[in-house]
């Protein structure tokens, strides 16, 4: 349909703008038919008159494709996607000077609904031009540090049955130029309004020193031949702290070093364990307990955006952390047939993110549950030597799904007025108190929104509300893998066997990730995906032969 | 898509920065290249100047454009079809 139309289409129903109004699989067709040198015709719609045409696309000859539009990036076969990150805010004067819309508060309704849809496509660009037409860049820039570190130690036998194992490191990190690194204002939130400037630092500049000792102290107690305690205490300084948003390592995972903003992270840790063997080392059993205290870790704001953002301070808090657990093991170490062991681990950790002058606080300053804690993990192996050529393997998984942040409801904002009005209308009454216009509270005085004052917030619209940060679970997650071996007969010459290993015997579609999706665009449709990896049961075979 | 374009200096300096970033993926025997952002961005603008400095430099390129797509959802076809 020409551009009037489509207007006209979007007035009938908010709910048309997005995707689903554009011919997207056309669009895909068109591409398919460039790559496959095959002409065609395509639709070209006229601004000034709101009429339709068509128009010859010669593919055959041509070798470059350059398609424009807000959805482009829905589409299959990109080679190179151009985002431009100027939002509709941003963009008032380039609209006024093409003319292309009428300027009313529908159309703006209208691009702040493309703006919510569109700002997830931000991620699958190869490049994103900023507001004033420079590059952003592509990958973010290398940073150099040095660190030094100096060690002492000393081991001893205190008894024959003692021994202490003790020593002190100090280590030195300095984060260094060349580049350019962010100043915000003190004692200000950081965000993209308190930064002064991206300072440039040349190369061996010394940008930030971090440094502090790092002591350390075990002892082993061996009660008999059989029995032995061990505890310990270490603290240890990181200057380099992970940054993601999944369960798994994956290519999208950030590294970032401590700078002005990030100090190093602490880590005190004490540990207890207990090891004893039985029936002349045929088994073998372990208790161990530890207890960790982190000082300065890592989190990120909520809906934080962290992949390729320059500003990535302003996406992350520094809080406290402290940890706890214990982990049970038994083990058949020999046997004629039967070997294998079994874990059971019990572990808990959990956050603290408070305000401060530099940021704000994290699921309001309370105690939470770190993002990768799994309580409860279970584990058991199991190798089964059946005959003399076949033996028998089981290897079982059990562990609960990591916390996540769910949203658990939905708030419509209303104007006052309205609501004033809509309960009069509907002779009821309104609550007592709720005709005022404003009210006291500690000495200050609060008013309520007026009309065009929530028209400028989300007149209309509702706006999710999350469960408290990471108060949630994914599923658990349950594995069986078996697997039988055949090996050759005891007298052959051959040095061959196969192997049949069956993974994930039960089927289960293990949830690695849950994320919400705005299927439209609209804020008041979300779906949920539950992202899974290798979700089927997968039998193979493998045949192994030596060299002699 | 047929339409009037203001095309200032910036536009021309920034396409050909895309141009340097898009040099080594050039000789591709077949290259699409998509450009988005919200509207009012600079998408056609920059589309456009970005296909007249390849063809400047010997590319056969065809521009498509998203605007010309648009089509009836199915909810105002029906209407239509009811009136």
């Amino acid at each position: 349909v020409p551009p009037a139309t489509n207007h006209q289409n979007r007035l009938l129903d908010l709910a048309n703008i997005g995707p689903q109004e554009v011919n997207l699989s056309l669009l895909q067709n068109h591409i398919n038919d460039f790559l496959e040198d095959r002409n065609t015709i395509g639709p070209e719609s006229n601004f000034a008159d709101n009429t339709f045409e068509t128009k010859p696309l010669d593919f055959e000859r041509a070798s470059i494709l350059v398609i424009e539009g807000t959805y482009i990036p829905l589409l299959s076969n990109l080679d190179f996607l151009i985002f431009i990150n100027l939002d509709y805010k941003s963009s008032l004067d380039n609209r006024i000077n093409r003319g292309r819309e009428s300027f009313d508060p529908f159309v703006e309704k209208v691009l702040d609904i493309e703006h919510h849809i569109i700002t997830e496509y931000k991620t699958k660009a190869d490049i994103i031009v900023d507001v004033n037409y420079k590059i952003q860049a592509l990958i973010m820039p290398i940073e150099h540090s040095r660190y030094f570190s100096v060690n002492i130690g000393h081991t001893r036998s205190l008894t024959k049955k003692l021994n202490l194992d003790y020593g002190l490191g100090y280590v030195v990190f300095q984060l260094v130029g060349p580049g350019n690194f962010n100043v915000y204002h003190e004692n200000t939130v950081r965000d993209e309004s308190t930064l002064i400037e991206s300072k440039p630092y040349k190369k061996n500049d010394v940008v930030k020193t971090c440094q502090g000792l790092e002591p350390r102290i075990s002892m082993a107690l061996k009660l008999n031949e059989s029995q032995s305690i061990k505890i310990g205490y270490n603290q240890i300084q990181q200057f380099i702290h992970l940054l993601s948003n999944t369960m798994a390592i994956s290519p999208a995972d950030i590294w970032k070093k401590s700078n002005q903003q990030l100090p190093q992270q602490i880590v005190d840790q004490y540990t207890i364990g207990y090891v004893k063997d039985w029936n002349k080392g045929m088994y073998e059993s372990s208790i161990e307990a530890y207890c960790k205290n982190n000082k300065n870790v890592i989190d990120y704001v909520d809906g934080a955006e962290l992949y390729l953002n320059p500003l990535i301070e302003t996406q992350l808090l520094v809080g406290k952390g402290n940890a706890y657990g214990a982990e049970f093991f038994f083990k058949k170490v020999r046997g004629v047939n039967l070997t294998g062991w079994i874990s059971y681990t019990y572990a808990k950790s959990f956050r603290q993110v408070n305000a401060t002058p530099n940021q704000e606080s994290a699921n309001f300053g309370l105690r939470y549950p770190s993002n990768f804690i799994s309580p409860n993990n279970f584990k058991f192996v199991l190798n089964d030597r059946l005959t003399n050529r076949i033996s028998f393997n089981a290897n079982f998984t059990y562990a609960t799904g990591r916390p996540i942040t769910y949203p658990n409801g939905r708030y419509k904002i209303y104007v006052y007025n309205e609501v004033y009005d809509y309960l009069n209308d509907n002779n009821l009454n309104p609550r007592p108190g709720f005709i005022i216009q404003s009210y006291g509270r500690n000495g200050q005085t609060y008013y309520f929104l007026n009309n065009s004052k929530v028209d400028e917030l989300l007149d209309g619209y509702s706006t999710p509300s999350f469960s408290l940060r990471n108060s949630e679970r994914i599923p658990d997650y349950i594995r069986l893998d078996l697997g039988i071996t055949l090996d050759p007969k005891p007298n052959s010459k051959s040095n061959s066997s196969w192997n049949f290993p069956i993974y994930n015997v039960l089927g289960r579609q293990n949830v690695y990730s849950i994320y919400f999706k705005s299927s439209t665009g609209l804020r008041n449709q979300a779906r949920t995906y539950k992202l899974s990896i290798l979700r089927a049961v997968i039998p193979s075979l493998t045949y192994n032969f030596k060299f002699q | 898509m047929k339409e009037k374009l203001k095309i200032d200096d910036n536009y021309y300096s920034l396409a050909n920065r895309l141009l340097d970033e898009l040099q080594n993926r050039l000789s591709k025997n077949k290259l699409i290249i998509g450009i988005s952002g919200e509207s009012g961005s600079g998408k056609s603008t920059t589309g456009f100047c970005l296909t007249k400095l390849l063809e400047n430099s010997s590319k056969k390129v065809v521009y498509l454009q998203m605007g010309d797509y648009f089509k009836l959802c199915l909810l105002q076809q029906i209407i239509k079809i009811d009136y």
